[in-house]
């Protein structure tokens, strides 16, 4: 009964969504969208046209080059589709929720029997659709590649697979950032910097991972993260990763990732449309603690066998083993750092969520209210510890397990001290957007500082070992992650845990008296 | 029925609704009545599962705004104090869109949605596109998404502000109807008198606190000690009022201007038709004889002091 309730609700929800259907309705009404399609087309045909004629269609080219160039006309093609991609899916999708919002109709929907997901999902299909509308618009354009040679079809095929899990990503967290904000420019400008910080981390990623494959560069197998940029998907497309024996195609790998990230995405949106709904909010945590848990494996799987061929190349840089717990502290502590600014903050009047309910309680670990906010976060960097000590030693690491404590400990002052600072802001600023505000300015900081302010003085690390003349500073030592990367210093990475967390409980206690003589204030006042 | 439970909400020192309790039945329209900021929308919007409560709750036939929420907005149709239309969506569109979300069978839809329009008077304006409707039209298109799952109960925030004379007599008699048609409504409004044609209880709130509730007549009457009797004559008004004064039941009379008699009365009609022979008995030449009425509007104004949250 359960599986067919189960099987209905999610049909309605993918298949014939009302709200999706509305929207295709809107989409295509009027002369509107042919027009908007044949300037598409027409743009394509023209950049195609013009590649081709600069590319290949001057006379006197041998054959070898006619083909080398006929393969550059279909990259360039590709990329510059992927290009097209970065611009639209965001541009299409970040009004969804905040138009909803701002015409006043999202309280109409959400007082329908239906949940956030069937909302987002309706506003994904409608937007993605589109993309995809725009994608086949392009094939015969891309095609032509195929008639003169430069590619396949199966080229072709993988490059779209990669392009729209692409698109499901951007479209995904356009949406996500459509739930927080309150105005439409403000959305697509939020969704574009979110877009192009994802775009120039992956890339970076699968630059990386060209060189430094999982199998320590012996291997040519590149890892999936190639895959996860949309400016590597021609380097992509027909790879594939060794996971233990098994050959796995990245576009799967990438696929998989995709899937995983869009479901935290789509989750964070639902958690801001219905913030009280303690279901909704325990499964995004829950799904927060499994993928921290996964990244907690995931570095140390990744970097171990690339160790080797570090060593070898700089052996200055040899890492003492130890390092990898340091490292992977650090690793499963980078989910909290870019989310802790919305973890650990609350607002006081209209745009608040949630009020104070207590300082640390385990019964609301998972349903988001400031109470559960530290045992959460510790759940967190548990969570992380445990996948690293597991990937690590899946690959046969040799940490030492002394290294573990300090480890732990690290991010353990790092939460705490996040989490004091958030609760301070709370309590001293008025709006819950201007605590946010300030804590990511705060992580900025705390994260940038020290390393621009040293990098203007010219000064380098005192624990580097430098040929060069440039003078050193023991002023290093204030910055947090200076313990990750002094190498082997377990006594310091404790000393800065407990330095951390007594900073953040000074900050929790001045947080609690600024509520109470806000309360008092308030009480008189009545 | 409807049974609203001590329902409170409070935002951390500021309590918006103060332990609220009232019950329905069905065809019972009941007029929600208190100044902006006195916790009408608050209490609406718990009841239609978009607030959680800090504490109380709310059960609608059986299924309660905590325990089961989905099942409480399946039964509910709330149409708050703006209209939050698509452009660039006809008038059924609209309509089948949330049928959809209300769960309605696609088979079933279309004799819905034409029965709601009529119901509403919209049916001409079917395939119109919902930005081209009046004010009215569009307050009364708001009702009918309300009507397209058939609901139990009707919350209807402010629903006649802004509407022209014509549009809001249209929409009280509509109202009516739905009372008439078995369904608890929940009408919340500035205009106390409209309120009073056709509601048959009122509940008025003030900074959180339901200060009064029940049938209107009842409450008018527990407000009202003394009966205000208005006696017009051709005698001297200072010397009646003195003559009727002296009159068992009489709390005070005194005279209003220059023809006009006020007398606070404790008794019922039959001492009312006494206290007139009376008058007539002793030769003061009565010219009019009637009871002033309280109104919804002067109940309001008693109860409440104009504070709010």
């Amino acid at each position: 009964m359960a599986v067919q309730t189960w099987l209905l609700e999610t049909t309605r929800t993918y298949f014939g969504n009302a709200a999706s259907r509305k929207d295709f309705r809107v989409q295509m009404r009027g002369s509107k969208p042919f027009w908007i399609f044949t300037a598409y087309v027409l743009c394509l045909c023209f950049i195609g046209v013009w590649t081709y004629w600069t590319s290949i269609g001057r006379e006197g080219l041998s054959l070898s080059s006619a083909q080398s160039e006929l393969t550059g006309f279909f990259n360039s093609l590709i990329i510059m589709l992927g290009a097209a991609i970065c611009v639209i899916s965001p541009a299409l999708t970040a009004t969804a929720i905040v138009a909803e919002r701002q015409r006043l109709s999202l309280d109409l929907v959400l007082s329908a029997p239906v949940e956030p997901k069937y909302l987002l999902v309706g506003k994904m299909i409608s937007s993605y659709r589109y993309t995809w509308m725009l994608l086949i618009l392009a094939l015969p354009i891309v095609a032509m590649s195929v008639v003169l040679g430069g590619a396949t079809w199966k080229d072709v095929f993988s490059c779209f697979l990669l392009l729209s899990f692409h698109a499901m990503i951007f479209t995904s967290m356009a949406l996500l950032i459509s739930t927080f904000v309150n105005k439409p420019a403000a959305a697509v400008i939020y969704s574009f910097i979110g877009v192009a910080i994802y775009v120039v981390a992956s890339s970076m990623l699968a630059a990386t991972a060209l060189p430094f494959s999982f199998g320590g560069g012996a291997s040519t197998h590149p890892p999936f993260t190639i895959a996860l940029s949309p400016f590597f998907v021609l380097q992509a497309v027909n790879s594939s990763m060794l996971i233990g024996s098994v050959e796995v195609p990245n576009w799967l790998l990438a696929g998989v990732f995709t899937l995983l990230l869009c479901r935290l995405f789509l989750l964070g949106a639902a958690v801001n449309l219905a913030p009280l709904d303690k279901r909704i909010s325990a499964n995004l945590r829950l799904t927060g603690l499994l993928y921290t848990f996964g990244l907690g494996a995931l570095i140390p799987y990744s970097i171990h066998p690339a160790m080797p061929a570090v060593v070898g190349a700089s052996p200055e840089l040899a890492p003492d083993p130890s390092l990898y717990v340091l490292n992977i502290g650090l690793g499963s502590i980078c989910w909290l750092f870019l989310g802790s600014w919305m973890l650990f903050t609350y607002g006081r009047t209209g745009s608040r969520r949630f009020w104070p309910n207590g300082h640390f309680s385990l019964r609301h670990t998972l349903d988001g209210t400031p109470a559960g906010q530290l045992p959460y976060a510790l759940l967190l960097v548990g969570s992380g510890l445990l996948g690293a000590y597991l990937g690590n030693r899946w690959v046969g690491g040799d940490a030492p397990s002394d290294s573990y404590a300090p480890g732990l400990l690290w991010p353990v002052g790092f939460v705490v001290l996040a989490w004091g600072l958030g609760h301070l802001l709370s309590a001293a600023c008025r709006e819950m957007k201007s605590a946010r505000a300030f804590h990511f300015c705060a992580e900025m900081v705390i994260f940038f500082g020290i390393p621009l302010l040293m990098s203007v003085a010219r000064t380098a690390p005192s624990w580097v070992k430098t040929d060069s003349d440039m003078p050193t500073s023991g002023l290093w030592y204030l910055w947090p992650f200076a313990p990750l990367i002094d190498r082997g210093q377990f006594w310091l990475a404790w000393a800065y845990g407990v330095v951390m967390i007594c900073i953040g409980l000074w900050f929790k206690l001045w947080a609690v008296n600024l509520e109470g003589r806000r309360a008092r204030e308030l009480s008189y006042a009545g | 029925m409807l049974e609203v439970k001590s329902l409170r909400k409070e935002y951390g020192p500021l309590t918006a609704v103060k332990g609220v309790s009232f019950s329905l039945n069905p065809g019972d329209i009941f007029g929600f009545i208190g100044s902006n900021g006195a916790g009408k929308t608050t209490t609406i919007k718990m009841i239609a599962t978009l607030l959680e409560p800090t504490s109380g709750t709310a059960v609608l036939n059986g299924a309660d705004i905590l325990g089961d929420p989905m099942e409480v907005r399946r039964q509910i149709g709330y149409m708050p104090d703006f209209f939050g239309l698509y452009d660039e969506v006809r008038v059924w569109e609209y309509l089948d869109f949330f049928a959809a979300l209300y769960r309605v069978p696609s088979v079933d839809r279309p004799g819905i949605i034409d029965n709601v329009l009529e119901l509403t008077d919209l049916t001409v304006k079917k395939g119109a596109f919902v930005q081209s409707l009046s004010r009215g039209m569009q307050q009364r298109l708001c009702l009918a998404r309300c009507l397209v799952h058939d609901p139990a109960l009707l919350l209807l925030d402010e629903p006649a502000s802004g509407l022209d004379p014509r549009a809001r007599a249209e929409l009280k008699e509509l109202i009516a109807e739905l009372g008439r048609m078995g369904k608890i409504v929940i009408v919340s409004s500035h205009i106390l008198p409209e309120l009073a044609d056709f509601c048959n209880s009122v509940g008025i709130i003030e900074r959180g606190e339901l200060l009064a509730c029940g049938p209107v007549e009842d409450i008018i009457q527990s407000l009202q000690t003394a009966r205000c009797l208005m006696l017009k004559s051709l005698s001297d008004p200072v010397e009646l009022a003195a003559f009727i004064e002296r009159l068992p039941l009489v709390q005070s009379a005194r005279s209003h201007d220059a023809t006009s008699v006020a007398v606070e009365f404790l008794g019922g009609l039959e001492e009312q038709a006494d206290l007139l022979d009376a008058v007539i008995r002793q030769g003061y030449r009565v010219v009019g004889y009637s009871e002033e009425l309280v109104d919804l509007e002067d109940v309001f104004l008693r109860l409440t002091t104009g504070a709010v949250n």
